[in-house]
């Protein structure tokens, strides 16, 4: 198994070969330090990214609320918890970093709202 | 009018209430001058406010935070501060009265007319997204063409979805967050398209935009037609052969919405209308090592001075702006200053000069890709310093420390300059 993958952990962003053998070990070519070989594990074993979108608010100021996951997301799961948040609508007072949708799928990721809206 | 005219008057007036102007008043108001901010939105925070995405304030508070949370950040700041916030207020004219007196006139639904008085003013506007008249596709004037940063402001903001076939041309950043806003939303992006053999944009969005979607990059194309008749129904897209369209290689791709991320440009009609010099290589004023413009007392402050890869780097600018703008009301003014060139491979250095007895940082843009860089400081064509740099490019500015290098302060003559070079 072989896969090409670019690093972004710094602007240089090295091109990635990582090879898995068949005991599973990971063989990572192209880094140039050792930042490049965490990030194509990673990447590789489960991958992870912050969930950022906004939900329907009942507000007289605006009619989007920008939320956020408060911690990276397996991706597989991304498809379903937008869905979730498409689906939702909350009403003001928010406060920033409220818990607006919990422990998502034993995730044990949470939704935040993104700003405070009192009205 | 002028009878019902409401007069105010503050040390320093901001003028944008962004992340620059907020910085910049933080830092005047800290140090006890009474400053007021004039915003034309509902809020403050600016651009930030639209920008649902994370990525910033890896500097500034050293987490990664969302463009809304950025902003209340400082918001709560400014709340506590004692600073006069004129929400809903549109700045028309900036100008100068008696005794060295800056105006600047507004107008509020709420207040009507206001006339602001000041000792100070700082420009804080922000810039604006270059738009189809400035890259000149040809084609017919269909319905479904949108700036990257609207389409952003139509989907997080107010709720809507500009379309569902999407092509996204150019590869800045705004354009690369909006393919993967506009998949998440749940309209297909069929491709991005850049003139350039590079992108434009980080290497983190391209990956995490494009690459997770599997959104085709078409580097060394352009979108030669738009085609539609009410709305748009088709995009031609040409690939360039030593920089010329070769039409053989043309291809069409059908969507219904054209997305253009082609760059930005300071917000400068204010200070062109009140006749301040505009640098043409940033498209900002032209401003001293204080940060102040070829107007007297008349400072600017973040992408209205040039346009920053991080907001981050837009609070630092401007909190020291606001610093100069202090020292300015307490007369303290620099005895010499020494111009600052872009030398080659540099596309500009920001500001235009510095106080050689107190050098200060500098922000700059390559024009270059290059691993293994090195940067050049040159007083009068000696070499100073050399910094080497792992690697540039030109979506990334570059800062450079005053402790980087040393100003001989014996070798500097009337006409000296320095100048920045990338080799």
């Amino acid at each position: 198994m072989k896969k090409e993958m670019i690093c972004i952990t710094c602007p240089i962003g090295c091109r990635l070969t990582l090879t898995e053998d068949s005991n599973g070990e990971l063989q990572v070519d192209g880094n140039r330090c050792r930042r490049g070989k965490t990030y194509a594990v990673e990447e590789y074993r489960s991958p992870k990214r912050t969930v950022t979108a906004s939900v329907h608010i009942g507000s007289v100021v605006q009619k989007r609320l920008p939320v956020r996951t408060d911690a990276p997301l397996p991706v597989h799961e991304i498809t379903t918890l937008l869905s979730t948040l498409y689906r939702m609508k909350i009403h003001p007072p928010v406060k920033r970093g409220e818990i607006l949708v919990r422990d998502f799928h034993g995730t044990s990721v949470n939704v935040i709202a993104s700003m405070s809206l009192a009205e | 009018m002028g009878t019902d005219m409401k007069e105010l008057s503050y040390d320093a007036v901001v003028i944008g209430g962004g992340a620059a102007g907020m910085a910049a008043a933080l830092e005047i108001r800290s140090r006890d001058h009474s400053v007021a901010i004039i915003e034309r939105e509902h809020r403050l925070g600016g651009i930030l406010l639209q920008c649902i995405h994370n990525g910033f304030g890896l500097i500034e508070f050293n987490e990664e935070l969302t463009g809304p949370e950025f902003a209340e950040n400082f918001s709560a700041r400014v709340a506590e501060s004692g600073i006069d916030v004129y929400t809903d207020t549109t700045v028309t004219e900036l100008s100068t009265g008696d005794g060295g007196i800056r105006h600047v006139t507004a107008y509020s639904g709420r207040n009507g007319v206001m006339r602001f008085s000041s000792r100070a003013a700082i420009l804080a506007m922000g810039c604006r997204e270059r738009n189809r008249g400035n890259i000149r596709i040809p084609g017919s004037r269909p319905a479904g063409v949108y700036t990257a940063g609207l389409a952003q402001r139509l989907v997080n903001m107010e709720g809507y979805l500009p379309g569902k076939d999407i092509v996204i041309v150019g590869s800045g950043d705004i354009g690369l967050i909006m393919a993967r806003r506009m998949t998440w939303a749940g309209a297909k992006v069929h491709a991005v398209v850049e003139i350039l053999s590079h992108p434009s944009g980080l290497t983190r969005n391209i990956v995490q935009c494009l690459n997770d979607f599997g959104i085709p990059l078409y580097l060394g194309h352009v979108v030669s037609k738009i085609s539609g008749k009410d709305r748009v129904e088709k995009v031609e897209i040409t690939p360039l052969r030593d920089g010329i369209p070769d039409a053989d290689g043309s291809f069409e791709i059908a969507c219904d919405t054209v997305l253009l991320s082609v760059g930005l440009v300071p917000e400068n009609e204010l200070s062109k209308n009140a006749g301040i010099r505009i640098n043409p290589q940033t498209n900002g004023a032209y401003v001293d090592s204080r940060m102040m413009t070829s107007m007297e007392a008349v400072f600017a402050a973040g992408n209205v001075l040039h346009v920053h890869d991080l907001v981050d780097y837009v609070t630092e600018e401007s909190k020291r702006t606001g610093g100069y703008v202090v020292e300015y009301l307490q007369a303290g003014t620099p005895s010499r200053q020494i111009g600052i060139r872009a030398g080659s491979n540099v596309r500009y250095v920001s500001p235009g000069k510095l106080d050689p007895g107190r050098p200060d940082r500098l922000y700059l843009r390559s024009l270059i890709v290059k691993t293994d860089a090195a940067l050049e400081i040159r007083l009068d064509n000696n070499l100073l310093k050399r910094i080497k740099k792992p690697h540039v490019q030109p979506s990334e500015m570059i800062t450079v420390d005053p402790s980087a290098f040393e100003i001989p302060l014996e070798d500097i003559r009337e006409d000296s300059f320095l100048e920045v070079s990338i080799q």
